[in-house]
């Protein structure tokens, strides 16, 4: 849409909203009683008859429950048969029903941009002790007065279509990320899946067993891995990262960077290079539990199979150049900037595992503690190329432990780190490789200290039990202290066991920490890219925690998986789906609705000055031929060039100063005829 | 001058997002606050300009609080640092016009933590007292 | 037609100005035009008059007079800024002095903004013809905005440094956004427009709003909340106010006593004068002293200027063009003032034409400290007079009968003027 046909179609909406002016408000007004949550205490009877005289009121009504079925038929037979043109309805807060009393007014051939919605509920009856009736009382009738002020003068707004790009970007290739883009893929929508690491998988890959199945995640997740990777509809972006993201909803451009991996594609995966490098250093990805060389793969089965070159640690001496019977190696690859163009974006960027160093009094990571590890450095223990030979052995001497204590809830449940929240699958992970150790060496004493044992679910609680049969202890409490003899060097696991309130010193050689879960290095500044909103925590925000879980707070953003909180695989499979979905449905459609609620421009007015497109943050407005001109697609109608405006000449849409006036003078004036 | 408890009226423009947000979740928690807050809701703090927070105060309010989203949040990227940067001059006019500054302020909420609101909302009514006490408000 | 033109109080430019109506209305002999100033107004007895021109700023004692205006005339009309938005005069309303605009006494008057108020404006009125609507200054001032964020406001600019920008683009607050163009035209003498002739209502607010938000860039103080840890406004001075020493001068230089602001609760320091000046940056002191003196307006902004010049000695000199030029002025000063005495219509425009020469506009726009900001003619000895920029120093500093003190930061802290 070009500009100057912009500038037409608000001087049609300009005329447009002079010849409503005419046209005499008539409104109606229905208070809630919300069953008890209003009425026990507002007066709503007393609200009626207080407001009902106001200029232009033609209908006031109270209801039981103003959104049940009753309710909505009393709103539209108001407009049948009084002809009531704008409706105020006091009830509860505009995101919760404006939406359904916006529809029902709809449906009787009104805009539903000619709906108001008071707050009664959490703005006033909810806030106030019932002991406080008649403050809460003229409170209400305030607010309802300046809904009805604002409502006076309510225009309507048009709606319009705009073209969608089919395409959707993924970020984040684990268990979620994969889930999602097969499932937007498999709908015939084009994905970018992008992938931090050199290879897709995610955290799932890591692990030795899941639960309650005690399934191989390897098995369960290699169909999904590999049907990404080949699906015809999936560009797969592995070792990549979203530099920059702009537009909105429907059309997003992204600027992804990808490193280079310095092997090119053609490599067969044959291994030569890795085999003969001379470099060795300790697998990140097998938390180092296993080495790897400067030339490697993350795992044996990674996918894409293509070897990746660590260049801070190779020391170039050209072996693998040199032996790589494909020539695939090359020392020259730069990386480069990928621009792609899409529709939706589904952000599954995972979790990190929490660094236990953080708690000094568990001495992790400390020199002299290396039997004490984290669950996930146990699962990569048992890994088949790990360095104890996928054995239990002590990282310190290779022994076999005659005891593993588990401690739960490390950096969870825990105010002085800053995790307040339960992770909520540690417990569960805690049983498994509890049973794991039981299976695999049933002589090995484990003993689980936890605050509480949390198992809901199908399956969950009935794994717990099995723990319990084969034999692993279980003491409730949260451990103070990990001690070393400073003779024997053996360690001991201070702890008061809550239920027989015995102080306890657990002797053990080795100790596995089930660490939290906690947001990932860098979401704040992909956060910030996608103008996303986090929570305290750090995970990213969802639109709703119950209605709207896998929407973020932007529009056209979805979040899978634990992204926006510690999840299961289950769950974030489940999630994965949701946003899937979600993401895909203005694609399929091909096209969104956009509201027109627009500023409206008084061109005699304006002195082309260029505040309003400096302030402006979507880029709408702009100077053209000596004259300002607004793309409404971009605008979002957040009104930031309203105030700005040194001559008033630019107003949004139903939120004109004078519309403002009205409704603040309604409030503070109580009830006020204008 | 000062008016009984509880019969003053705060005016708090809150956004449409988190200010909103932050204040239905206070509602949903039940947790109290004074019935002299009104809150009028707006998209973003940063359409709230000096135009209306005189309007509210010549038309009765006896004090005006602007809520956004907090720093780097803001829906609309910086709407709620620009209504600072205005509220800011108009707080130093105010003073300089013999006024308190205290009727007029500027703050953040979370839309998860209704008690980000509530403080907002108890702060605005503890610095409109002490305007009162001082005699510096319009009133 | 009788018509009566009285002066309230205030410096008389636009009740001056009025002697041009002569020249300005067809036929004005058949005109029967009664000129009443200050103390003679209370003693005014006419009856019958079909326009009443009020020039001016209104004190509560006036009420009353306005009010028997409003009944004797047909019609009543506001002439300068004084009458309509309590103009500059208005500034004292910051320190508990009633001016009223005169609309809010008499809400159906004809009101002509303007310091001065346009005479060609005025003798549309009086011949029954509608006024165009004026443009907004911006559309005819030679300098474009872009408007980009603000890193920091500047007090004083160089205006031929760079004669194409907007003032506001150097972070020189300039008001021309909401004022109309008009004869002045400060903006094309290296001056700022500060909106005497404002195109919309609460210019002040909604220039306030809309410098507030240029100022982006400019660091705001916050501080954290008691509750959760968000953040708020703080209550520290920060760089947004030491930015702006002055805003209500600033801003409401002349609606000040329009602005839906409350009446100034300062003290008074014991004389108008005193109250309008203190308060105010120096470098805004010739600024306001062309708008306020009158027929006396350049040897009292010479005096201002001089007394600053003479506490600076060779950190602000004066070339001894810009002295030519300044006696240029104060004799054509004198000569206005016989002039005005003789009620010579002819020698009053010729000499308020060479003063517009030197000094650009009735406000003495040309005219600061140092010297001239833009050339006065195309002679090219521009260098010989220009003005430069001039340090801030605290100080008491006096000339003639005008004594002030300035703070570290420029701002007066005290003003004398003997009678």
């Amino acid at each position: 849409m070009t500009n100057s046909s912009n500038a037409n179609n608000i001087a049609e909406i300009d005329q447009k909203s002079k010849s409503k002016e005419k046209e005499e408000p008539r409104i109606g007004v229905f208070v809630c009683h919300c069953g008890h949550n209003i009425a026990d205490t507002v007066d709503v009877e007393k609200t009626i008859e207080e407001i009902k005289g106001l200029d232009n009121v033609v209908e006031a009504q109270h209801y039981m429950f103003m959104c049940s079925k009753q309710g909505i038929e009393m709103v539209k037979n108001s407009i049948k048969e009084k002809g009531v043109n704008r409706t105020v309805v006091a009830s509860c807060s505009v995101t919760q029903h404006g939406p359904t009393f916006a529809k029902a007014i709809e449906e009787e051939g009104l805009n539903k941009h000619l709906h108001f919605q008071a707050n009664i509920r959490e703005g006033c009856s909810w806030v106030t002790s019932k002991k406080k009736r008649p403050e809460a009382t003229k409170k209400a009738i305030k607010l309802v007065s300046g809904a009805i002020n604002r409502a006076r003068k309510l225009e309507e707004v048009e709606t319009k279509q705009i073209a969608t790009t089919k395409a959707a970007l993924v970020i984040g290739g684990g268990i979620a990320g994969l889930r999602a883009t097969m499932d937007l893929a498999n709908l015939g929508i084009p994905v970018y899946l992008v992938e931090r690491e050199s290879s897709i998988g995610g955290h799932m890959t890591q692990l030795y067993k899941t639960f309650p199945t005690n399934e191989c995640p390897q098995c369960s997740i290699s169909p999904l891995t590999n049907g990404v990777a080949s699906h015809k509809n999936v560009t797969l972006m592995t070792y990549s990262t979203v530099k920059a993201v702009e537009g909105s909803l429907g059309n997003f451009e992204v600027k992804i960077q990808t490193k280079p991996r310095y092997v090119h594609d053609n490599c067969t995966s044959c291994g030569e290079c890795s085999a003969n490098c001379p470099v060795e250093v300790p697998s990140e990805w097998d938390s180092g539990m296993s080495m790897r060389k400067a030339i490697y793969k993350l795992y044996p089965q990674a996918i894409p199979s293509t070897y990746v070159r660590d260049k801070k640690v190779c020391i170039e001496c050209q072996t693998c150049v040199n032996l790589c019977p494909v020539g695939a190696v090359d020392f020259s690859m730069k990386k480069k900037m990928t621009t792609i163009k899409v529709g939706s974006i589904v952000v599954a960027t995972g979790y990190d595992e929490y660094d236990p160093s953080e708690i000094e009094p568990y001495h992790y990571g400390q020199e002299g503690y290396e039997d004490i590890i984290t669950q996930l450095q146990f699962e990569r223990m048992l890994n088949p190329v790990s360095l104890t030979g996928s054995n239990i052995l002590r990282p310190s001497d290779g022994r076999v432990p005659k005891r593993v204590v588990m401690i739960q809830c490390v950096g969870s449940r825990n105010e002085q780190v800053g995790n307040e929240y339960c992770t909520g699958v540690c417990c569960m992970f805690g049983n498994k490789n509890a049973q794991m150790i039981k299976e695999i060496n049933p002589k090995i004493d484990v003993i689980m200290c936890y605050i509480d044992m949390r198992t809901p679910g199908i399956y969950y609680e009935e794994f717990y039990k099995k723990s319990q049969e084969k034999g692993i202890k279980f003491i409730r409490g949260r451990p103070s202290e990990i001690e070393k003899d400073p003779i024997t060097g053996e360690l001991s696991v201070i702890v008061e066991d809550t239920l027989s309130l015995t102080p306890m010193e657990i002797k053990t050689d080795m100790i596995i920490l089930s660490a939290a879960m906690v947001p990932p290095k860098g979401i704040g500044p992909l956060g910030s890219k996608l103008q996303i909103l986090r929570m305290k925590e750090g995970f990213f925000k969802e639109f709703h925690i119950k209605m709207n879980p896998t929407k973020s707070s932007k529009d056209g953003i979805f979040l899978a998986g634990a992204i926006q909180g510690p999840k299961d695989i289950t769950q974030s499979v489940a999630q994965a789906g949701s946003a899937a979905a979600l993401a895909a449905a203005p694609l399929v459609r091909g096209y969104i609705e956009k509201e027109m609620i627009i500023p409206l421009i008084d061109h005699s007015n304006c002195s082309i000055c260029g505040i309003c497109v400096t302030a402006c943050p979507f880029g709408a407005l702009a100077i053209n031929d000596e004259k300002l001109e607004l793309n409404e697609v971009a605008c979002k109608g957040c009104g930031l060039c309203q105030p700005v405006c040194p001559t008033a000449a630019i107003q949004l849409i139903n939120t004109r100063e004078d519309e403002l006036y009205d409704e603040i003078v309604g409030i503070t004036g109580g009830i006020t005829n204008v | 001058m000062s008016k009984e408890k509880g019969k003053r009226d705060v005016l708090a423009f809150m956004c449409a997002e988190c200010g909103q947000g932050a204040a239905v979740t206070a509602g949903v928690a039940r947790l109290g606050y004074s019935t002299s807050i009104k809150i009028i809701r707006v998209k973003c703090s940063g359409l709230v300009g000096p135009i209306q927070i005189m309007d509210a105060l010549k038309n009765g309010a006896d004090s005006v609080a602007v809520i956004g989203c907090c720093f780097q949040a803001c829906h609309f990227f910086n709407g709620n640092f620009l209504s600072m940067h205005r509220i800011k001059l108009m707080k130093k006019l105010f003073k300089e016009m013999g006024y308190s500054d205290q009727m007029i302020n500027h703050y953040t909420a979370r839309a998860a933590e209704g008690e980000t609101a509530v403080g907002d909302f108890e702060d605005a009514i503890e610095r409109l007292l002490v305007a009162e006490k001082e005699g510096g408000t319009f009133a | 037609m009788k018509i009566g033109i009285f002066q309230l109080n205030g410096c008389d430019k636009c009740f001056n100005e009025t002697y041009l109506l002569d020249k300005h209305i067809n036929d004005n002999s058949k005109n029967e035009i009664f000129r009443v100033k200050n103390s003679e107004v209370e003693k005014w007895s006419e009856k019958d008059l079909d326009y009443a021109v009020v020039t001016g700023y209104i004190t509560l004692e006036n009420h009353e007079f306005v009010q028997k205006l409003s009944k004797i005339a047909k019609k009543v009309v506001g002439y300068g800024s004084c009458t309509t938005t309590g103009g500059i005069f208005g500034l004292a309303y910051q320190k508990g002095y009633d001016i009223t605009p005169i609309a809010k006494i008499i809400p159906d008057t004809t009101l002509i903004s303007g310091c001065l108020g346009e005479i060609e404006e005025l003798s549309e009125i009086l011949q029954g013809h509608p006024i165009k609507k004026s443009e907004i200054l911006c559309t005819s001032c030679a300098r474009k905005s872009t408007c980009e964020y603000l890193d920091e406001v500047t007090r004083q600019i160089d205006p031929q440094e760079d004669v194409e920008s907007c003032f506001n683009d150097f972070g020189h607050l300039c008001s021309g956004y909401i004022a109309n163009s008009c004869k002045e035209m400060c903006v094309d003498y290296g001056t700022a427009c500060r909106g005497c002739k404002s195109s919309v209502d609460r210019a002040g607010f909604r220039m306030l709003g809309m410098f507030g938000t240029l100022m982006g860039n400019v660091e705001v103080a916050t501080e954290a909340t008691g509750k959760g840890g968000t953040d708020k406004l703080a209550d520290v001075d920060d760089d947004v106010t030491e930015s702006i020493p002055d805003v209500t001068g600033s801003f409401f230089r002349f609606n000040l006593a329009n602005s839906v602001l409350p009446i100034g609760r300062n003290q008074s320091n014991g004389s108008i004068m005193s109250d309008i000046f203190i308060g105010r940056p120096i470098e805004e002191l010739p600024l306001i002293s062309g708008c306020i003196g009158g027929d006396h307006s350049i040897s009292f902004t010479l005096d201002i200027i001089q007394a600053y010049e003479k506490g600076l000695i060779e950190d602000l000199p004066v070339s001894e063009k810009t002295v030519e030029l300044r006696n240029n002025l104060l004799s054509l000063e004198k000569e206005l003032n016989s002039a005005l005495k003789a009620s010579n219509v002819e020698s009053y425009e010729k000499i308020t034409n060479q003063i517009r020469k030197i000094a650009g506009n009735m406000n003495l726009s040309n005219l600061f400290f140092g010297g001239f900001k833009v050339p006065i003619d195309d002679s090219g000895d521009f260098e010989g007079y220009k003005k430069s920029i001039f340090e801030i120093r605290e100080g008491d500093y006096q000339n003639g009968n005008i004594k002030y003190s300035l703070n570290s930061k420029g701002i007066v802290t005290k003003f004398e003027m003997e009678a």
